[in-house]
């Protein structure tokens, strides 16, 4: 009577070549979606069934050589043997590697996965049941034997020897298979322990960041009051012009159009990890909550940035209110008056200006009014850059909420080197105030090399930076500057003044005072 | 209130800082006197944490009158000794020295307080020219290698406006424009440390004339731009030529420099001036990391939108922090998360 037996047979390893998936990443069912256990398993053995791949191609080949009809030697055999151990023992490298590879690869995955989900679905309990059913699957098998036929098992006659090989085939087929299975099953544990840890730490983490976020908690009262919002610098002509009222007001006008999408949560979680530095989110070692608190808060400032775009830029979203574009002249009016005053006056010539670019990164788009609002705010017809025509009726703005202002004392300093220029030729021992001015000049043409990096009658530019600070000397001159009353003591005329310091005979440079 | 400056927001590893690709273009940062190489030698410390090829990209040299501060920078470092021979070894009346002084012996008076004039370094920066160029040459090849095929690098200068170490500017300046005709193509950018009059050793004496030679080298610096003023009858070249030893003119065609940075300490303190300096430097070295980056791509933007070459040159750009806007956006971060976590949770 015949005997039927309804255990499923195992399928050897060129048997599963065909059934299993070569998923180009073979872990994408940690990301998402509904992938199911039986599918992320077939995944996981698809992957090393693929590095197993070659070392099978070098055993088939190396059978092919022991094909039944040809000569046999015993050395042959003999090389066969070694060959085929040889291969096996790849086999084990190989999948070893594929291992360690795919148990690395999912930390990393898992840690991004928990950091995107802190962020946009904290609520929700983490997807950790769908794979417990893997469990069953991860068994450790018994590597089988594989037989070492001797010269004498194969030199026999070409049926029995085409029996022979197939049956060492399949052995070395049923070993291949195992292996691979085994490593399947190594990776399945590594999942399923890190799941547990992901699990477990997601639960603490859940009720550390409700406790932070809450009222009374530490993020709580940070995002609250506005003196964290107040940002200053030490340096001196950095200025911000915003309080902390309107840069919480202005946040929340970001905020309510900022959206994440899945490629800036998988970078804001890249960010996250990477400064990191190979310190777990999860498990037993995991970073501090605030201290991931306050990455995550670094990675999304840095999307939120890029997210802010010229159409919603920071003047935009604060061109709301009858005041504003008065307002907005009159920090302008103070940003001109501070350090990039000082600096247009030594730097700039012509009409047309660039923009005093200080750290301008929120330029944006608003009502075309403003335009004409902060222009009188300038004062009359003066060309300011940070506003500037832009098409379609709008006008674009560099400036942003971190104007210059700079404290009234650090705005001298132009003063201040004309000052100390002018002052050098009036010096007592120059004989500048007593009325006699050919003395003066001849003490001040001796000693001008003192002033100039280069005095050079032919090469030098010496007559050049003169025709410049005579230039400058007269602009201040011609804007009630008072410093050569001051200095002089009303001794010269105004015109004594300039043509003395740029006479002929001082062989310096021959410029008149056209309103002398 | 936060203060926040931009180191605050370095990444909070230092291992991963250290990984970090900052530099896309080479650099070679020249300081020019004792303030400014005290700054250039901060600079060469806080980058050797930086990576290998980081590294590699950054050159550094030194430039001072005194030599003690070949004693205060790093062994390997290049130092040029802007020193001359004993008077008597020299022919007085030579076109190298009467560009910066009437006479030789003008020099040995030539104290003025606790400063030297500018003709000091200007007489030996003209003297040192051969050894200057040939730093320069041999630090650009080192940052540049021309056979991996990198030919353009940024050329960081730093002076300090009030000393007199300044006075080599001029020659400085026309050593890089004698280098910029050679297979290299560089912009220059100058870093100007204006003087303060809380860090005057005498405020009374000394400060006026650290502000007078401010001014002279800021007007140098104008008429060696093209600026044009009043009649323009000496100015609006932006050329011009330096006789240097022995006797050798030199023409040096500008532009000069892409644009000159106005640097004011925080605090009335040196250690402040040099950190601070230091640091704004440190991020436009690093022009393809954080803060160097962001200011870059925004320096190109402007100069596209310049209306004139002299505008774009001048001081369009100065060296302002974006600190607080970063901080800003942190905090805006830190609402999303805590509404997020707070409506959620």
């Amino acid at each position: 009577m015949a005997r039927f037996s309804f255990r499923r047979k195992r399928l050897s390893f060129s048997e599963q070549t065909n059934r299993v998936p070569s998923a180009v990443d073979p872990l994408d069912f940690l990301g998402g979606g509904r992938t199911a256990s039986r599918d992320a398993y077939s995944q996981i053995h698809g992957a090393i069934h693929g590095v197993l791949s070659e070392v099978e191609r070098s055993i088939s080949s190396l059978f092919e050589r022991l094909r039944p009809d040809g000569n046999l030697s015993d050395r042959m055999v003999l090389e066969a043997n070694a060959e085929l151990r040889a291969e096996l023992a790849r086999a084990n490298t190989f999948a070893d590697v594929k291992r360690d590879e795919m148990l690395i690869n999912i930390g990393s995955r898992l840690e991004s996965l928990f950091i995107q989900r802190l962020v946009i679905a904290p609520d929700e309990e983490p997807p950790v049941r769908r794979w417990t059913a893997l469990a069953d699957r991860a068994i450790r098998r018994d590597l089988p034997m594989v037989s070492e036929p001797s010269h004498a098992n194969l030199d026999v006659s070409p049926k029995d020897r085409k029996k022979r090989l197939a049956r060492w085939q399949a052995e070395t087929d049923q070993y291949l298979e195992t292996v691979c299975l085994n490593h399947v099953g190594e990776v399945i544990s590594g999942l399923l322990e890190e799941l547990n840890e992901y699990s477990a730490s997601w639960m603490d983490l859940v009720v550390d960041l409700r406790r932070l976020a809450t009222t009374g908690g530490r993020l709580y009262q940070e995002v609250t009051d506005a003196e964290s919002w107040t940002f200053d610098s030490d340096d001196p002509t950095v200025k911000n012009l915003l309080t902390g009222g309107q840069a919480q007001d202005i946040a929340m006008r970001i905020l309510s159009r900022f959206q994440l999408g899945n490629q800036e949560l998988a970078e804001i979680a890249d960010k996250v990890h990477d400064s990191l530095a190979g310190k777990p989110v999860y498990g037993s070692n995991r970073v501090d909550p605030m201290e991931l608190q306050e990455l995550l808060a670094r990675a999304t400032a840095h999307k939120i940035q890029e997210t802010v775009s010229i159409d919603t830029g920071f003047l935009s979203l604060m061109s709301n209110g009858s005041r504003f574009g008065e307002e907005l002249g009159e920090l302008l009016v103070d940003m001109h008056m501070g350090a990039s005053a000082m600096e247009e006056k030594m730097w700039r010539v012509g009409d047309v200006r660039v923009g005093h670019v200080d750290s301008a990164s929120g330029v944006g788009i608003t009502a075309s009014n403003l335009h004409d609002s902060v222009l009188r705010g300038l004062g009359g017809g003066r060309k300011f850059a940070a506003v500037e025509g832009h098409p379609g009726d709008n006008h674009r703005f560099e400036v942003q909420m971190s104007t210059v202002g700079a404290p009234v004392s650090d705005l001298a300093i132009f003063r201040d080197m004309v000052n100390a220029w002018y002052a050098w030729h009036f010096e007592d021992v120059r004989g500048g105030n007593n009325g006699d001015t050919s003395g003066w000049l001849a003490s001040v043409s001796k000693e001008s090399w003192k002033l100039y990096p280069d005095i050079g009658e032919e090469t030098g530019v010496r007559r050049a930076i003169i025709e410049l600070i005579d230039d400058d000397l007269k602009k201040l001159w011609n804007g009630r500057e008072d410093i050569a009353t001051r200095l002089t003591n009303g001794t010269f005329t105004d015109g004594d003044l300039l043509n003395g310091v740029v006479k002929p005979q001082d062989k310096i440079l021959n410029t008149a005072d056209p309103d002398s | 209130m936060v203060t926040q400056t931009g180191r605050d927001f370095d990444g909070p590893r230092a291992v991963n800082a250290k990984l970090a690709n900052r530099i896309a273009s080479p650099s070679v940062v020249i300081g020019l006197g004792s303030t400014s190489c005290q700054i250039t030698r901060r600079l060469d410390e806080v980058s050797s944490a930086w990576s290998f090829s980081d590294r590699k990209s950054l050159g550094f040299l030194y430039m001072d009158t005194r030599e003690a501060t070949r004693g205060e920078i790093s062994r390997s470092s290049r130092f040029i000794p802007l020193t001359l021979p004993h008077f008597s070894n020299l022919r007085d009346m030579r076109p190298w020295i009467t560009e910066c002084v009437p006479e030789l012996k003008n020099l040995s008076l030539s104290r003025e307080g606790a400063l030297g004039t500018l003709a000091n370094a200007g007489v030996a920066g003209r003297f040192n020219y051969g050894n200057l160029r040939g730093h320069i040459d041999a630090t650009i090849e080192q940052v540049c290698p021309y056979y991996e095929g990198v030919t353009y690098l940024r050329v960081h200068v730093i002076a300090f406006l009030g000393g007199g170490t300044v006075g080599a500017l001029p020659v400085l300046l026309a050593a890089l424009a004698e280098a910029r005709g050679t297979s290299y193509n560089f912009s220059v950018v100058l870093h100007l440390v204006l003087p303060q009059r809380g860090m005057s050793r005498d405020p009374e004496t000394t400060y006026p004339l650290q502000l007078r030679n401010a001014y002279s080298t800021l007007q140098f610096l104008r008429a060696a731009s093209g600026i044009e003023v009043g009649k323009g009858e000496h100015t609006g070249k932006d050329s011009y030529n330096v006789t240097v030893y022995p006797d050798k003119i030199i023409n040096a065609p500008g532009p000069h420099f892409d644009v000159a940075l106005l640097h004011r300490s925080p605090k009335d303190s040196l250690p402040v001036q040099r950190v601070h300096v230091a640091r704004i430097l440190e991020g436009l070295v690093a022009d393809a990391w954080g803060t160097g980056q962001d200011w870059w791509a925004r320096y190109h933007e402007t100069m596209r939108e310049a209306n004139n070459n002299a505008d774009a040159r001048f001081g369009s750009i100065s060296s302002r922090e974006v600190g607080l806007l970063e901080g800003f956006f942190v905090q805006t971060a830190k609402q999303y998360l805590q509404n997020q976590w707070r409506t959620q949770l």
